[in-house]
C-alpha cells in the first residue's frame, strides 16, 4: 500500500519537474518579454508599498496599527497570492482550453487531469518577487518562540490546503459553466482586500472573508500568528474550514468532470 | 451638371461611410453582447474591483473627519465616478490588435478598403458604449444600496473642461492602448501580452483609480501628475469634481494635447516600422 502511493507520487514529482522544466525554457525562450513581466510586478509590488507607507500614519492613528504590522500584512499577503500564481497558473489558462477544446487531451492521458490543470505551469517569472517577499516575511517574523513556529506551520498548511481549494473551485466552476469567464479575475479583486488588515473592515465583511471565501486564513493568518493568540476553538475551526473546503472542492471538480460535455470543434 | 455630380458623388460617399460606421457600431456592440455571462461575470469582477477599493478607503477613512484633503463624502464621489469613468476610458476592443499581428491575420485587414485604425476607433466606442452603460447601472445601483454621501460641487465651466479632457483620454488611451499592440511586430512570440501587463500595472496605480495622485509627498506627486496615466483618469476627473481652477483646466488640457500627439506620433512611427522592418506572418 505504501509503496504503491510512494511510486504515485514519485510518478506525478516526475511530471511536474518534466512541466516546470517546460515552462522554464518557454519563460526563458524571450528574454525581454521575460524581464517586462517580472519588471510589472516589482512595480506593482513597489508602488503599493509606497502607497501603504504613505497611509501608515493615519492608520496608526486611528487604529493603532504599526508600520511594521503593516507590511507584514502586506508581505504575507504578497507571499501567499505569489505562491498561488507560482504553483497554479495553470488555473489561469484552463477557461481557454475548455473553449478551445484541448482539454479533452488532457482527459484522455493516463494523469490525474485535476493535477495536471494545476500544476502544469509553473511561472518562473513569479519566482523573483517571491523570494523577496519571503525574505522579508521571514525577516518581520523575526526571533519568535518554539510555540510560534509551530502555530505558524499549522497556519500555512491551513493556507496552502485553502489556497489548493480556491483554485480547484475556480477551475471546477469553469468546467460547470462553460459561458462563465473572469472567476480568476473577481478572486483576485477580492484578494485585494487582504492587502489591508481585515479585521480593520466592517463586521459583516471581516465575516464574508473568513467564512464564505476564506481569504482570511490563507493571507492574513500566517501573519497574525505572530502577535495574535488563537484559541483552540478557533484552531478547530480553521482546520474544519479547510479540509471542509478542500473536500467541497474537489466533490464540485467531480461534479464538473460528469457534466462535462466537449466544447471542441 | 460637372458640380452638380461632384456634389451627388459626396453625399453619396458621405452617406455610405456613415451607414458602415453605424453598421460596424451595431455589430460590435452584437458582438460584445453574444456571451451574456461572460459579459456579466466581466462587470463583476469590476464591480468587485470598486467595492473592495471603496471598503479600502472606508478603513482609512473611518476615524478621521478629513484624509489627505477629502472627507467620507468626496473621497466616496471620486471612486463611484472613477469606476463610471474607468469603463469608459479603459474599456477596448482594440487590443485585439495584437492578437492580429503575431497570428497574421491583420494581412487581411489591411488589404481591405478601410482605414485600419478607424475601423478599431469605432469598435471601441462601441464597447465603451455598452461598459459605459452598465457601469453606471452598477454605480446607480450602489447608491440606492448603500445610500452614500455624495459630494459633488457642480461647475459649469469645469464640467466643459471635464467633458473635453474625458474626450481627450479616450483618445490618448486609444493610442497608448494600439503603440502597446504595435510593439508585437518586434516580439510577436508573447503575443504582446507582457508588454501590455506592464503598461496595465502602470496605468492602474498611476492613474488615480486605487488612490488620488496627491496623497503622495509633494515631490512624488508633482511627477506623477506630469505622467500620463494621470492625463487618462485623474486630471479629468478633478476636472469634473470641480477641484481645479480655469487656468489649470486649460493647462491640464493642453498638457493632454500635448501627450496625446506624442502617442500619436509614436503609434504611427510604431506601424509604419512595424510593417517595414518586421512585416506580417502569413495566414
Amino acid at each position: 500500500m505504501l509503496h504503491n502511493i510512494a511510486k504515485t507520487l514519485m510518478r506525478i514529482g516526475t511530471i511536474w519537474r518534466m512541466l516546470a522544466l517546460l515552462s522554464l525554457e518557454e519563460s526563458l525562450s524571450n528574454i525581454f518579454t521575460s524581464l517586462l513581466f517580472i519588471l510589472g510586478k516589482f512595480a506593482r509590488f513597489g508602488i503599493f508599498l509606497g502607497f501603504l507607507l504613505t497611509v501608515s500614519s493615519t492608520l496608526k492613528a486611528a487604529y493603532g496599527l504599526s508600520e511594521h504590522q503593516l507590511i507584514l500584512y502586506f508581505v504575507s499577503f504578497n507571499l501567499f497570492d505569489l505562491f498561488g500564481q507560482l504553483l497554479f497558473r495553470g488555473v489561469y489558462m484552463f477557461k481557454g482550453e475548455i473553449l478551445s477544446g484541448t482539454f479533452d487531451f488532457v482527459l484522455i492521458k493516463p494523469f490525474p487531469s485535476l493535477l495536471y490543470i494545476l500544476l502544469r505551469r509553473f511561472d518562473v517569472l513569479d519566482l523573483p518577487l517571491l523570494v523577496v517577499n519571503a525574505i522579508l516575511f521571514g525577516w518581520l517574523v523575526g526571533k519568535q518562540s518554539l510555540t510560534t513556529f509551530l502555530f505558524l506551520g499549522l497556519a500555512l498548511m491551513i493556507a496552502l490546503s485553502l489556497l489548493i481549494a480556491l483554485h480547484v473551485t475556480i477551475a471546477a466552476f469553469y468546467l460547470i459553466f462553460e459561458s462563465v469567464n473572469f472567476l480568476t479575475q473577481i478572486y483576485r479583486q477580492l484578494t485585494t482586500m487582504m492587502r489591508f488588515p481585515s479585521r480593520l473592515y466592517h463586521p459583516q465583511v471581516q465575516y464574508l472573508l473568513k467564512f464564505i471565501v476564506p481569504l482570511y486564513f490563507v493571507f492574513q493568518l500566517p501573519s497574525e500568528v505572530v502577535w495574535l493568540a488563537f484559541s483552540t476553538t478557533f484552531w478547530g475551526l480553521a482546520i474544519f474550514l479547510s479540509i471542509g473546503w478542500l473536500w467541497a472542492s474537489l466533490f464540485i471538480w467531480q461534479v464538473g468532470l460528469k457534466r462535462y460535455s466537449s466544447a471542441s470543434s | 451638371m460637372i458640380f452638380s455630380t461632384i456634389k451627388n458623388e459626396l453625399a453619396t460617399s458621405t452617406f455610405m461611410k456613415i451607414s458602415a460606421i453605424s453598421t460596424l457600431f451595431k455589430l460590435n456592440f452584437a458582438q460584445e453582447f453574444e456571451f451574456r455571462l461572460a459579459f456579466i461575470s466581466y462587470r463583476l469582477a469590476s464591480l468587485t474591483h470598486l467595492i473592495a477599493t471603496l471598503l479600502i478607503w472606508d478603513v482609512i477613512s473611518r476615524e478621521q473627519m478629513y484624509s489627505f484633503g477629502y472627507n467620507r463624502g468626496t473621497l466616496l464621489t471620486y471612486f463611484l465616478l472613477a469606476n463610471i469613468l474607468g469603463a469608459l476610458v479603459f474599456s477596448n476592443i482594440s487590443q485585439d490588435v495584437q492578437t492580429e499581428i503575431s497570428t497574421g491575420s491583420i494581412g487581411q485587414m489591411l488589404v481591405k478598403p478601410i482605414s485600419y485604425l478607424r475601423y478599431w476607433l469605432v469598435r471601441d466606442f462601441s464597447t465603451k458604449s455598452l461598459h459605459l452603460l452598465a457601469s453606471i447601472i452598477e454605480v446607480a445601483g450602489l447608491i440606492l444600496l448603500i445610500r452614500p454621501m455624495i459630494e459633488w460641487r457642480i461647475d459649469v465651466i469645469s464640467l466643459i473642461l471635464g467633458f473635453c479632457s474625458v474626450g481627450l483620454a479616450m483618445f490618448l488611451y486609444y493610442f497608448v492602448s494600439l503603440s502597446i499592440s504595435f510593439t508585437t511586430f518586434f516580439s510577436p512570440e508573447a503575443n504582446g501580452w507582457p508588454q501590455r501587463f506592464f503598461a496595465m500595472v502602470v496605468i492602474e496605480l498611476l492613474s488615480g483609480m486605487l488612490f488620488p495622485l496627491h496623497i503622495f509627498p509633494s515631490f512624488i506627486s508633482q511627477i506623477l501628475l506630469i505622467l500620463p496615466p494621470a492625463f487618462l483618469l485623474y486630471h479629468p476627473l478633478q476636472l469634473l469634481l470641480g477641484n481645479y481652477s480655469l487656468q489649470m483646466g486649460l493647462l491640464v488640457i493642453g498638457l493632454g494635447l500635448l501627450w496625446l500627439f506624442c502617442f500619436y506620433t509614436l503609434n504611427q512611427w510604431l506601424l509604419n516600422k512595424g510593417l517595414q522592418s518586421r512585416g506580417v506572418y502569413a495566414s
